[in-house]
């Protein structure tokens, strides 16, 4: 029986040399391959237009730069014109590496997930991709040229990406998010909207004011700071905030309402806030405080069957910089805040959050209390979900915490 | 046949079978009778029978058997009458006296041997613990032996295997700590062939050895007499072979190769991450081109981007796809390493140089292939000599594997995986798992694996070798109030 | 005569190669029909195995007789043939479903870009080899692997740790009316219990023997309710889309990000071990023809078995999804008759003292 195991053997391990070396068997390896790092999705007519952008690596040179090729195919579906991307490029259109999708706004009139599923559908597509709307052509946006990074894609993935920059005006989404929201009890998503900014020395037409003292991020500022002798580059806005509603857009935040749903639903880190036209001895000037750290808490009871909902933040916080020109506050160094800043500061924050709320009652719940009945308080469930963001009390307690005392 | 009465027809008949140059037939005059003293010029000590066997008979009268073997005052004296014994004693370097109307000759032993110095072994060297290795000569790797062990319970038993080589061959256990039988089922395998000739103790490997065409080891190997010592301390069964400076040890089992003699004379924690180290590097070298040529081929997706990118810059018009790209680099080190281990020590460094500097980076400047994949096969080359006894092994492992990957992939690793170890796991040699302590799980014998105990921890024997007395440290008196560590 | 299993090994058995088979597609499609109470129905079915396991055990207590003796000493040869047979055929349809996950799975997660059955076909070659050796490499192997099930299950947990919604499985309950019909379609994925009944005989039970091998169970049913929840937690309203939990639960770590997918070490292990398991029913068949037919060697009903298992998967190959489908829909019944009832009815069996029945 030894010589059957052995036939059967033998045969298994010359059948593996044979295709072995000859390779050739219907594999496709990393050099017949395009790996995709970011997909965008525009309307042509009644197509799809799928653009991919394709990192090039340089050969012989392991540097970071890395050149993109930006490959553009329609079709009736999404998946067919990616499939048609491989027979423009003649690689395979790899999709493991992308990490971003971005899709037009003309597919705002549209139910979103009709995109979003061919890709949760796919297990080629990493679910941890970013999503975001542009306002311009996503082609456009892919073939932009950014001194954040060589590939654009890589650009904006540094703007969304919450654990690598200092973002905290943006709210990032994931397919994974995005999905899980959308099938979720209330239906509630919400992706970025990503602006491309003019260069420097172009009409800007951004909403964003002129703040000197803003200290600004990755997203809005430093425009064009590496342009010179180069093409022009731009780079990105992504602070607004559009609100779905099983995937139709239903509301939209501005920059500082983003801020104030950051700062009530996730981690805030290294943060700042500006805090203008505060009053301090009688003189008005504007302030930039350094988040140190947030204590947050929305809770929802029910006191005497009717939903009660509070909002509790607690912000400790220290002067970053300052334009006042009165020596008590200059001279008390950064950890002194006066009550009158901190005072200003929560009724900023509490009208922004007082907006929020007003836009969420539109059936956007941008803060879990439609997840919070069902799971905290099933028996409410049924009487409340479709009401309970129209018909709850909402309550602030929004309280910022400085060294007060002055030395 | 039986040695005739007559001189000089036993000469007669020695002379025909003894025909080489450098026998001797030195005629020996005695009171009243004639002799013949027979050897092998160029393996007896002639200053020796000079000393013990002219001497002594050309001072006295002697006559009969009894006169004659008082006055040889060789230590190793023995009658024969057996005319085959007759010429193997001459054969073996011994000489024989023959005395003209005696049917009983004497074997005197003036056997000399050839041999060199105790040295430290090139393949265990150690920075700690003793440097002693054995030699090719059977009776000094014995005294190394006998000087550890000063026991009246260790039994060498000797056996003379090959038609034509008569080689001696020698079984040493330690009476009542050997496994149970093990002695006798040695002694029935090794008597139960006839070949001609045992030129190395690797030929008794073969020919105990349960299953013919393994690709594992069955027998330990060792070249250093502490480590022999303990093994057999174990239970274990040790064979010596004259001419051979390897000694085997029974039963084997794959850890006993992770388990350095250094081991034992340093720091436990530093044992510990030694192993670690070993068990990592052999993995690493097994699974390290088989999984880059599978992730290149088959599976992108778990490369991180960054190094990605990083592969694809360094394989752009590199002619061989990735899997015969990483076959033929590392086929290449195969014949570095054979040419350099064959070769004379001063160009095997030439080699090295020439190999390893030269034809590598001229290899990647070229074009012909890239500087990961060279990256990869030194690090995996590298990391099997961590384990240097698994090395022809897991070679030709790392080869399979890399076909395996090269063909079917990260599954049909998996797969190769789960096949070898099915294999792994069912072979046994005398009774004993090579896989043991692992599979079958022997919880008390894990304390000497991956991890290794302190000496007070490693107070019974292996319980996977089956020794019949299981305590080799006993405390006699509590001396040490703080020690805690038993 | 030294048995081929130890109870320890039989323990190990359980831990090592019960979970991996459940951690495929079955928490998608028991969220499918329990939303977040899908670890509950896993909870019925486990316990119904345990209930299984024990009376198998007390079986075994009772009589000391293997399975096939079992059934020659109370029925008769012809009996206990027919009955081997039917056995024959359970184990050919529980097989079944699992070798298509397995090779979907394969297919779909690792090779994107490779010919399909270059993928799974030496897969074939493995489970003949596992069906070639003896009952005391099944023991040795579990010895070996439950520690790298242990080790990937644990790797998953951790990596996933950070993208848990602990909410996620709240209410309690709210899904219970639905829980029954999951856990009736999770019988094709439970039912290991059967296993233990063609190791009897093959191990000495021991004084804590029961003891012991429930006690395994326990912690295998465990591991594998732990994954149920830390998959609804990950997924939420998601889970019944997402069909490969294993590979999709831990890769939001942000150790992914910064170090590539070290999941799937742990997807590796579990597929390694994952190989051993799917061919225990092929294991099993063989041992069901070895005992029927007079074969003088293993290897012949071993590659009777493996041919025929190879068939099924190649000619069905197109109907596979939807076979797969039918089989957890419509076999529920048979899988608990097979792998629960016929083994908890044998427990009324009364002892006898005879030797088989020729």
């Amino acid at each position: 029986m030894t010589s059957l195991k052995t036939r059967i053997i033998i045969i298994i391990v010359s059948f593996c040399f044979l295709l072995f070396f000859s390779n050739d068997f219907g594999i496709i390896d990393i050099e017949k391959t395009a790996i995709i790092t970011a997909i965008g999705i525009d309307k042509k007519e009644d197509e799809y237009e799928i653009t991919a952008q394709i990192a090039l690596p340089e050969a012989k040179n392991t540097s970071a730069k890395n050149e993109k090729s930006v490959i553009s195919s329609t079709g009736s579906t999404v998946s067919s014109a990616i499939t048609k991307i491989g027979s423009i490029s003649g690689w395979y259109p790899k999709l493991s590496f992308c990490n971003l999708i971005l899709i037009n706004q003309s597919f705002l009139d549209e139910n979103i997930i009709n995109l979003v599923n061919y890709f949760t559908k796919t297990l080629n597509v990493q679910d941890s991709t970013l999503i975001a709307i542009t306002e311009d052509s996503a082609k456009e946006v892919l073939k932009t040229e950014s001194p954040l990074d060589d590939l654009s894609s890589f650009a904006i993935q540094k703007i969304l990406l919450k654990k690598t920059g200092l973002n905290n005006d943006i709210l990032e989404t994931d397919i994974k998010t995005f999905s899980i929201g959308y099938y979720g009890k209330s239906g509630y998503s919400y992706l970025p909207y990503i602006k491309t900014l003019p260069p420097e020395g172009e009409e800007s037409g951004n909403e964003k004011g002129g703040n000197e003292l803003s200290k600004q991020n990755a997203s809005s500022g430093s425009e064009g700071q590496s342009q010179s002798g180069k093409e022009k580059q731009n780079l990105f806005d992504a602070t607004t905030t559009l609100l779905f509603n099983k995937g139709k857009v239903v509301e939209k935040l501005n920059k500082e309402e983003t801020f104030a749903v950051n700062l009530m639903t996730t981690t805030v880190n290294y943060s700042t806030l500006e805090v203008n036209d505060c009053v301090y001895q009688g003189e008005h000037f504007n302030v930039l405080l350094d988040v140190l750290s947030v204590n947050k808490k929305i809770s929802l009871k029910f006191v005497d069957n009717k939903p009660f909902v509070t909002f509790k933040l607690d912000v400790f916080v220290k002067i970053d910089d300052q334009n006042s020109i009165n020596t008590d506050l200059n001279g008390q160094g950064n950890s002194f805040v006066p009550e009158e800043v901190c005072k200003k500061a929560e009724e900023d924050l509490k009208s922004n959050l007082k907006r929020v709320v007003e836009k969420s009652k539109s059936g956007v719940d941008v803060f879990d209390l439609i997840k919070k009945l069902y799971r905290h308080h099933y028996k409410y469930y049924e009487e409340y979900k479709e009401s309970i963001l129209k018909t709850a009390t909402y309550d602030y307690q929004i309280t910022f915490h400085g060294q007060q005392k002055e030395i | 046949m039986k040695l005739s009465k007559n001189l000089t027809k036993n000469i007669e008949t020695l002379k025909k079978d003894l025909s080489s140059f450098d026998v001797i037939f030195h005629d020996i005059k005695l009171k009243n009778k004639k002799g013949v003293l027979v050897f092998i010029d160029s393996i007896t000590d002639k200053a020796l029978i000079s000393k013990t066997v002219l001497l002594p008979l050309s001072n006295q009268n002697i006559s009969g058997v009894k006169g004659i073997k008082k006055a040889l005052i060789n230590a190793e004296t023995e009658e024969i009458t057996d005319y085959d014994l007759a010429l193997d004693t001459i054969s073996n370097g011994n000489a024989l006296l023959i005395i003209d109307g005696l049917s009983t000759a004497f074997s005197l032993g003036v056997k000399r041997v050839e041999k060199r110095a105790i040295t430290e072994p090139p393949t265990s060297v150690v920075l700690k613990g003793p440097r002693e290795g054995f030699v090719e000569d059977i009776t000094c790797n014995l005294s190394l032996i006998r000087r550890r062990l000063k026991t009246a319970k260790l039994q060498i038993e000797n056996l003379s295997i090959g038609k034509q080589s008569k080689t001696t061959v020698c079984i040493c256990y330690i009476k009542g700590i050997v496994k149970k039988g093990l002695p006798e089922k040695i002694k029935k395998r090794l008597k139960s062939f006839e070949i001609d000739a045992i030129l190395d103790s690797s030929y008794i490997t073969r020919l105990i050895s349960d299953h013919a065409h393994s690709l594992f080891k069955q027998v330990g190997t060792t070249e250093k007499p502490d480590v022999l010592v303990a093994k057999i301390l174990e239970g274990r069964l040790a064979i010596i072979v004259d001419g051979s400076p390897v000694a085997l040890t029974l039963p084997y089992m794959l850890l006993e190769d992770f388990q350095s003699p250094e081991d034992y004379y340093t720091s436990v924690y530093k044992t510990n991450f030694a192993r670690f180290i070993r068990i990592t590097s052999v993995f690493l070298s097994l699974a390290l081109p088989s999984f880059y040529v599978s992730a290149q081929l088959f599976h992108l997706q778990l490369i991180p981007l960054p190094f990605l990118l990083t592969i694809v810059n360094s394989i752009k018009g590199i002619p061989l796809s990735p899997s015969l790209e990483m076959f033929f680099t590392l086929l290449i080190f195969e014949i570095l390493n054979e040419a350099s281990l064959r070769m004379p020590k001063y160009v095997g460094m030439v080699v090295s140089i020439v190999g390893g500097l030269v034809l590598g980076e001229t290899a990647v400047n070229a074009g012909i292939i890239s500087a990961p994949a060279l990256m990869i096969i030194a690090l995996s080359g590298i990391c099997l000599y961590t384990v240097p006894d698994l090395l022809q092994t897991f070679s030709l492992l790392r080869f399979l594997f890399l076909v395996v990957a090269g063909t079917l992939g990260g599954y049909g690793l998996i797969l190769g995986l789960c096949a070898l170890l099915i294999y792994m796991v069912s072979f046994e040699t005398f009774e004993t798992p090579l896989l043991a302590p692992f599979s079958p799980l022997v919880k008390k014998d894990l304390k000497d694996s991956v991890y290794k105990e302190t000496l007070f921890g490693l107070n019974k024997r292996p319980i996977t070798i089956g020794s019949k007395n299981k305590t080799r440290l006993k405390i006699k008196e509590k001396v040490n109030e703080k020690r805690t560590n038993r | 005569m030294k048995k081929e299993l130890t109870v320890r090994q039989v323990c190990l058995f359980f831990i090592a190669f019960m979970p991996v088979t459940k951690l495929i597609l079955m928490p998608s499609v028991l969220s499918g029909f329990s939303e977040q109470d899908l670890w509950i129905s896993a909870l019925l079915t486990g316990l119904l195995d345990l209930l299984t396991i024990f009376a198998i055990l007390k079986l075994y207590k009772k009589h000391n007789l293997s399975f096939f003796d079992l059934l020659k000493v109370h029925f008769g040869k012809t009996v206990k043939n027919i009955v081997l047979i039917l056995y024959f055929f359970y184990f050919l349809i529980k097989g079944f479903p699992l070798l298509i996950e397995q090779k979907n799975y394969v297919n779909l997660t690792l090779y994107e870009t490779a010919p399909t059955i270059l993928a799974f076909l030496p897969f074939f070659f493995v489970v003949l080899l596992i069906c070639i050796t003896k009952v005391r490499t099944i023991g040795r192997l579990s010895d070996l692997f439950f520690l790298i099930t242990v080790f990937s299950l644990l790797l998953v947990f951790i990596l996933s740790l950070g993208s848990l919604d602990f909410g996620a499985i709240l209410p309690i309950g709210a899904f219970i009316k639905k829980v029954p019909i999951a856990s009736y379609y999770s019988l094709g994925w439970f039912g290991d219990g059967v296993y233990l009944l063609f190791f009897l005989g093959s191990f000495e039970l021991g004084k804590k023997g029961i003891g012991k091998i429930v006690i395994s169970y326990l912690i295998s049913l465990t591991l594998v309710i732990l994954f149920l929840i830390a998959f609804y937690l990950a997924f939420d309203s998601i889970a019944h889309r997402t069909l490969f939990a294993i590979t999709d639960i831990s890769k939001y770590s942000t150790v992914i990000n910064n170090v590539g997918r070290v999941d799937y070490i742990s997807v590796f292990g579990l597929l390694l071990v994952g190989t051993i398991s799917i061919s225990m029913p092929v294991f099993f068949e063989t041992q069901i023809l070895m005992e029927v037919f007079p074969f003088k060697k293993r290897i012949y009903p071993a590659i009777i078995a493996t041919t025929l298992n190879l068939l099924l998967i190649s000619l069905l190959n197109d109907y596979s999804v939807v076979l797969q489908n039918i089989i957890h829909t419509y076999f529920g019944g048979l899988f608990f008759m097979f792998s629960n009832l016929i083994p908890i009815l044998l427990l009324l069996l009364r002892r006898k003292n005879d030797k088989p029945k020729n």
